[in-house]
């Protein structure tokens, strides 16, 4: 079959949109590649719903006065002068020091999270379908855990293409492509 | 994967680690020396994770030189024997494909985690990891290869392993 040389370059996400639409409509008829996507979407679930829950204790509760090298950093940038002694810090250190450098690295983590928050664009995709709404784990182009044995539903609005795919009643996906040449000849190539 | 950016690099980081304490260590050092910057990296989160990797690697070299188990090899201990409070809250299937990919080779583990959790293009990888295009594909391939047949078997890989 064509597709199946397109298994990997599909799921590396690197095929354009009419590449990745016809591919799917290859797998679809292809036992191989239609299993492969099955397993994968399958696998790919539940990964994706276990490292979702997977969360840092450090943002989960108080950081925690046994990192010494954070402490360390964090001395360093809020009290060198006072500190500056060779003598090991672990044998001077009183529970005001400590209460002060946790804030501090309080302060460092929250202000860290921040400023990279506030570098990162809202990862809100620019496209919309109505009524078909991506589910919000799925973005465009992001089709890695997507499986069409059989399109149940395209729909096109505008500049934008959704597909409604059900896989053995388990999973549905919604993908949603913005259309790149004109309208019409993408609803035909979809039909 | 959305979320805080904090968690985000966390889980990269227990991701490559597979050890909450080496991930919150590794997370914290990462936006300590991201709060230095003077200018902001273009691209805050693929640099939070380049840094991250880094430190990863030579923290296993560091291991390696003073003979402790640099984290690379885990002897026959898997994905949730070895940090049990991660799983504590998964079910039977979660427990199972997490095990599966913490057991793949470091190399697949950290390609598949970009690619599969955070979504990135496989040469999003290869930039975020300054490797080899080729490689990074290559690797994915085997790292899907090998969660399909671990996780969801079909009859004759069953009885192969
Ligand atoms: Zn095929």
């Amino acid at each position: 079959m064509n597709c199946c040389h397109q298994l990997d370059d599909y799921l590396d996400g690197e095929l354009t949109t009419a590449e990745a639409t016809e591919f799917l409509r290859a797998a679809a008829a292809c036992p191989a590649c239609s299993e492969s996507l099955r397993r994968d979407a399958r696998w790919n679930k539940s990964l994706r719903t276990a490292w979702s829950q997977v969360a840092s204790e450090h943002v989960m509760g108080e950081p925690r006065p046994t990192r010494a090298g954070v402490i360390e950093e964090v001395w360093q940038r809020t009290d060198a002068s006072e500190h500056s002694s060779p003598i090991g810090r672990s044998t001077r250190v009183g529970p005001g020091v400590w209460i002060a450098a946790i804030v501090a690295v309080g302060a460092v983590v929250l202000f860290s999270s921040w400023i990279v928050t506030s570098w990162l664009e809202p990862a809100a995709p620019d496209v919309a379908v109505e009524p078909i709404e991506p589910p919000e784990e799925t973005s465009p182009w992001r089709t890695d855990f997507t499986t069409i044995e059989s399109p149940s539903d395209v729909r096109v609005d505008g500049d934008h293409i959704g597909i409604t795919a059900i896989d053995n009643d388990e999973f549905t996906f919604v993908i949603v492509y913005p259309v790149v040449s004109t309208g019409a000849t993408d609803k035909q190539s979809v039909h | 994967m959305d979320g805080d950016p904090w968690d985000r690099v966390y889980r990269f980081a227990l991701s490559l680690s597979r050890h909450t304490q080496d991930a919150e260590d590794l997370t914290q050092e990462c936006f300590l020396r991201i709060n230095r910057q003077t200018t902001p990296p273009e691209q805050p989160l693929a640099w939070c994770f380049r840094v991250v990797r880094n430190l990863w690697l030579d923290r296993c070299r560091q291991r390696e030189v003073r003979g402790e188990d640099a984290g690379q090899d885990l002897g026959s201990l898997s994905g949730n024997e070895r940090d049990p409070a991660v799983v504590a809250s998964f079910n039977e299937e979660l427990t199972r494909v997490w095990r599966h990919m913490m057991d793949l080779p470091d190399r697949q583990r950290e390609v598949l985690y970009l690619r599969a959790i955070e979504q990135m293009s496989a040469a999003e990888v290869a930039e975020t990891l300054q490797l080899s295009h080729a490689n990074v594909k290559a690797t994915l391939s085997l790292a899907r290869k090998r969660m399909r047949e671990t996780c969801d078997p079909m009859p004759s890989e069953e009885s192969r392993s």
